[in-house]
């Protein structure tokens, strides 16, 4: 765990040197082009001199001012003597100053867009080890939500073998090895949908789907785990109370939904949930009700962060409510979460386009 | 098993839980399960069970915090971790928090009852204590194995650990014979050893160290060089 982390030191610290060797190079380089015009200037005027002091000759010569302003047009004549006239000092002066600011600027200009690319680099630099830090996060606790069930639905399987139990007995140890089977495919069938969101390949249809159907049978897969839960379920659907939407996705959702029911009431006296599906405007609601663990109101948009896991009993991987959103948002749907507080059961609630829309983004 | 046995589960994988506690009941152990670090800690504390089986990813802290707290509060309650991580860096971690043993997810049913057979063996063998010989005396040292602590020859105060309190009964139950290193790990750790026997080296010199006038030179917890250790409570 420390290699990727030092190695992420390691570049901050090449990153830090180069800024500071360009800052260095671009100060070096406006200073130097600033001393190099401010040279410049000192030798014009140090050869202005020189011009007056041949008109000076000129003019001991015999040589009229007339003819010595024809042969030096800079020159003027102040109390008859003859200086570097006022307009070409200016002139001089001028060069010298835009010079000076066009560096500075150029310089500034340089170290801005250095800065700028340099910050651009460190931000994309600490967004991925922030999420590199979430999916070990993520391994970690998918480890943890694989094997789990993995040892319960073996522990299961050697009692039965080990002790012969009676039937009761044995029927309750198989609808817990049935349970713990049924979260383990549901791990992986959410593993996949991420990876395929991820890579962008989900292509998702449109059909018309029942919902009031597609929630029974999705319930129907939970049986074993409703049963060795003691949870009691109750299904409301209107009948006909159908959306446009990818029937793998509906699954995916309806399962989610029904899953963190699940778990948020497994540590509950008397575990119920409560599922209904209705028509609303153009949008067809399913809400799932439970009361289980609830959380505060301030979690309720966090839950359907990627990798984010609440604390709490049976708390997955952290992706399943994120698949949820990002299912119905990619349909045009909303999904919201709600609870009265710890304790208090919690309220999710996805609503399907009745008709086609398109997506928020 | 025999003797009835309080153990105590604590884990929040609850189908786990139950399979576990469920064959515990079917050896007729008493069983008591939790789901989370707060209450195992509480309830450790309130009334100390015989065994606490750990899991280590809990809600709220973890098992290896579980285990410190309960060390710390001076409660010696054997405890075998379970764990989905199993990494080497998980063992390490769960010794060094005062585990006594560690079995990874996914894990046999029968690994995990002879392992729980093994340390409520090795408990209910260091809790055989004869009355009279309750007290070790040796050298102007005693030590009184119920309490764990005693006082040495120069009349410092010694709390020895329950690991080095073993050791010590290990020895001291043979005073006079040779005991071979694997018979000291086989009786202190027991089942699947997992230190090696340098682990012992260093408990003999801890002892060493609170119980002889010259560590050099001991003159109750002799080395036998290749065999083992020899104990005598007096010196010849």
């Amino acid at each position: 765990m420390t290699a990727p982390l030092s190695s992420l030191r390691g570049v901050r610290i090449a990153f830090l040197t180069l800024l500071a060797v360009c800052v260095a190079q671009a100060a070096y380089w406006t200073i130097d082009q600033a001393l190099y015009t401010s040279r410049m200037h000192d030798q014009r005027l140090a050869e202005h001199a020189r011009d007056v002091r041949a008109a000076l000759e000129l003019e001991q010569r015999g040589a009229t001012r007339e003819e010595v302003l024809a042969l030096y047009p800079e020159l003027s004549y102040v109390d008859g003597a003859p200086v570097l006239s006022a307009g070409a000092r200016a002139a001089l002066d001028d060069a010298r100053s835009s010079r000076l600011v066009r560096y500075g600027s150029e310089g500034a200009f340089f170290l801005l867009v250095l800065c700028g690319s340099i910050w651009v680099l460190a931000r994309a630099l600490r967004q991925d080890a922030a999420l590199r830090r979430r999916q070990q996060s993520f391994l970690a606790s998918a480890s943890h939500e694989f094997k789990s069930p993995l040892a319960s639905a073996r522990l299961s399987i050697e009692t039965l073998a080990l002790r012969d139990p009676p039937k009761e007995q044995r029927d309750k140890l198989a609808d817990r090895a049935l349970d713990d089977l049924s979260r383990l495919d549901g791990l992986i069938v959410n593993l996949l949908d991420n990876a395929q969101l991820e890579e962008g390949r989900v292509r998702l249809v449109r059909e018309r789907i029942d919902l009031g159907k597609a929630a029974r049978a999705t319930l129907a897969e939970f049986e074993g785990r409703v049963r060795a839960n003691g949870v009691e379920l109750e299904v409301r659907a209107e009948p006909g109370a159908e959306c446009l939407a990818d029937p793998v996705a509906v699954h995916s959702v309806l399962r989610n939904l029904v899953d963190n029911a699940l778990k948020a009431v497994s540590a509950t006296r008397a575990p119920r949930i409560e599922l209904s599906v209705r028509a609303q405007g153009d949008d067809v609601v399913t809400t799932v009700r439970d009361n289980g663990v609830g959380f505060e109101s301030s979690a309720a948009e966090r839950l359907f962060d990627k990798f984010h896991r609440e604390p709490g009993p049976r708390s997955g991987a952290g992706l399943g409510l994120y698949l949820v959103r990002r299912f119905v948002e990619l349909q045009g749907g909303v999904a919201r979460a709600s609870s009265a507080g710890p304790g208090s059961g919690a309220q999710f609630e996805v609503a399907w386009p009745r008709a086609a829309r398109e997506p928020a983004s | 098993m025999s003797a009835q046995s309080r153990i105590l589960i604590v884990e929040d994988e609850r189908n786990l839980a139950l399979g576990i506690a469920e064959n515990l009941r079917a050896e007729a152990h008493a069983v008591e399960c939790v789901d989370d670090g707060e209450r195992a800690v509480e309830r450790i504390l309130q009334a100390v069970p015989d065994l606490v089986l750990l899991d280590v990813m809990l809600p709220g802290i973890d098992g290896f915090e579980v285990c410190r707290r309960v060390r710390s509060a001076g409660c010696n309650v054997p405890v075998l971790f379970l764990t989905a991580k199993g990494g080497v860096d998980d063992r390490v971690q769960g010794l060094e928090a005062g585990g006594d043993d560690y079995l990874a997810k996914p894990f046999q049913l029968r690994e995990l009852l002879a392992r729980v057979t093994a340390i409520l063996r090795r408990q209910r063998w260091y809790g055989e204590v004869p009355g009279a010989e309750r007290v070790l005396r040796f050298g102007g040292n005693e030590f009184d194995f119920r309490s764990f602590a005693g006082r040495s020859f120069d009349g410092r105060e010694q709390v020895l650990t329950q690991r080095e309190a073993m050791i010590l009964k290990a020895l001291a139950e043979r005073a006079g014979e040779v005991i071979s290193r694997e018979d000291v790990l086989e009786k202190v750790w027991g089942y699947d050893v997992y230190p090696s026997t340098r682990t012992i080296d260093n408990f003999i010199l801890r002892l060493r160290k609170r119980f002889e006038r010259d560590p050099e030179q001991p003159r109750h917890f002799h080395t036998v060089r290749g065999v083992g250790y020899r104990f005598t409570s007096e010196p010849a």
